[in-house]
């Protein structure tokens, strides 16, 4: 075989290639944010995630799966076919207040700014990316005695 | 034109045991060599393995190559700029329109390990394909393995005057606004053939041309392993940040708190299919697969889709930490063994 050449442009879905594949393994998400696109509706699990025929098992572990703010889902997971619901540990489902995430050039990026998510990590630090965190009260309480 | 480099092969599978051979190379004079490729003959004319090729001047070097043999190709005090004009004249490895192609050799076969650090790479016309790309020559050494390590290395456009559109990949380049601007037509890392590729603090962005092209993909002929660490970037593509179609793949997406890999913004005003991530993977138990500290927003289509499909051939577990996964087109994440949800029901959002 010689891998020279990827799957047509603008074919990228995957093929699966028959009725008896199957989802064996576990994955586990830990300390992880995932939002979506605001889109409020869901038709086939678009703007969620999307857990398909399985028989492995999907585990959340201290995950903030957004239902609210500007970048929800619409709904914390969808299951297709024979998915299998996941396993959740300390799972919220907080807006995480991003002071913003369009611009990587500013040192603000994907900054979460979510009170809630203070102590929401499975080490009970905050529950966050690789930004910063820095809670909206905190700094409107700071910003009072200016 | 198409340059060969090759070791003898009595020396190609030895690596620190044998003294380095430094050669250094600089567009203005003043080194032992003017250009990357007189300076990868000479370390061929003379074989000593490590080769290291140290580059002591920010050029232009306006050269395309072929890398057939265990060497590193160093930035050294200073950051060149290869504006490639694509190698020709290769008729069996797929090399042809590559920017700077790695494969094994014909005549001298045996394993090679392939270092580019500190460097840019642009394209010299809106003609090249790819930025980096590797396949084994299937006219010769075809079962050799080939371990390429990218340290510091950006794959963008070229503004038309001889610089990279991007410096650091934050910025979504409009080509159509810069008169003379183009793109790699394709993806800007393929890596195919015996592969295992490591990089760090690496980009791919903005690669815009009519072929759809992805910031990385890893197509290995077998079963082999893509290390992606700290810093690294797969930005504002037209299709896909990263593709891993090959079955068996380990992957292992090392970000750290202090520096994430970002996966942003790739074709968010497209019909493409275009996801952050794509798996695609037939694995087998004994494969790592491990995204830590990974950023993946802003892309058109899914955040990250994963397939791992076929009982019975014990798939890995996959294990995420510090993700941050927002604001893509449709689906934050695809965990899937079926087509139900990978169709049409996918389309950007309005």
């Amino acid at each position: 075989m010689n891998n020279s050449t990827k799957p047509a442009a603008t074919t990228p879905q995957i093929t699966i290639d028959s009725a008896t594949d199957v989802i064996n393994m576990t994955t586990t998400f830990r300390d992880t944010i995932i939002g979506g696109n605001a889109h409020t509706t869901s038709t086939n699990g678009e703007n969620s995630v999307l857990i398909g025929d399985a028989t492995g098992l999907v585990v959340f572990d201290h995950v903030d799966l957004v239902t609210a703010g500007a970048y929800l889902l619409s709904a914390p997971y969808v299951l297709g076919g024979t998915g299998v619901a996941p396993t959740e540990t300390g799972v919220v489902n907080l807006d995480p207040n991003f002071k913003q995430i369009n611009d990587a050039t500013l040192s603000t990026f994907v900054d979460v700014q979510e009170s809630g998510l203070a102590t929401a990590s499975s080490t009970a630090s905050p529950l966050k990316g690789a930004g910063d965190f820095t809670p909206i009260l905190a700094a409107n309480a700071w910003n009072m005695y200016q | 034109m198409l340059h060969r480099v090759s070791l003898a092969l009595a020396l190609a599978g030895i690596t620190a045991a044998a003294g380095a051979q430094t050669v250094t190379v600089n567009s203005g004079g003043g080194a032992d060599h003017t250009t990357i490729t007189a300076a990868l003959a000479a370390v061929v004319a003379n074989p000593t393995t490590p080769d290291i090729i140290n580059i002591t001047g920010v050029g232009p070097y306006n050269e395309s190559f072929v890398i057939d043999s265990s060497v590193s190709i160093v930035g050294f005090g200073v950051r060149p700029t290869i504006i490639t004009p694509g190698v020709a004249g290769d008729s069996v490895t797929s090399l042809n329109g590559r920017g700077i192609a790695v494969t094994t050799h014909t005549a001298t076969p045996g394993a090679i390990s392939v270092r580019l650090e500190n460097m840019n790479i642009i394209p010299a016309n809106a003609t090249v394909t790819r930025g980096i790309y590797s396949n084994n020559n299937t006219a010769g050494a075809t079962a050799d393995e080939m371990d390429i390590e990218l340290v510091d290395v950006l794959v963008t456009g070229n503004n038309g005057s001889g610089v990279p559109v991007t410096t650091d990949g934050l910025n979504s380049f409009d080509y159509s606004s810069t008169p003379g601007s183009f793109t790699f037509t394709d993806d800007l890392l393929f890596f195919a053939g015996l592969v295992d590729v490591t990089m760090t603090r690496t980009i791919a962005s903005n690669g815009k041309g009519a072929l759809s092209p992805d910031g990385l993909v890893f197509n290995p002929d077998t079963p082999h392993a893509l290390t992606v660490n700290e810093g690294c970037r797969f930005t504002y593509m037209n299709r896909l940040g990263i593709q891993v179609a090959a079955d068996g793949t380990t992957l292992r997406m090392n970000g750290t708190a202090a520096n994430p890999i970002l996966i942003l913004g790739n074709d968010l005003n497209s019909t493409n299919p275009a996801f952050g991530i794509w798996h695609d993977n037939e694995g087998t138990a004994s494969n790592d697969y491990v995204l830590s500290y990974v950023y993946v927003l802003n892309n058109a289509n899914a955040g990250i889709s994963t397939a791992f499909v076929d009982a019975g051939q014990g798939s890995p577990a996959v294990t995420a930490d510090h993700l941050v996964i927002a604001n893509n087109g449709d689906v934050g994440i695809g965990i899937l063994a079926d087509a139900l949800h990978l169709g049409s029901s996918l389309t950007p959002p309005s």
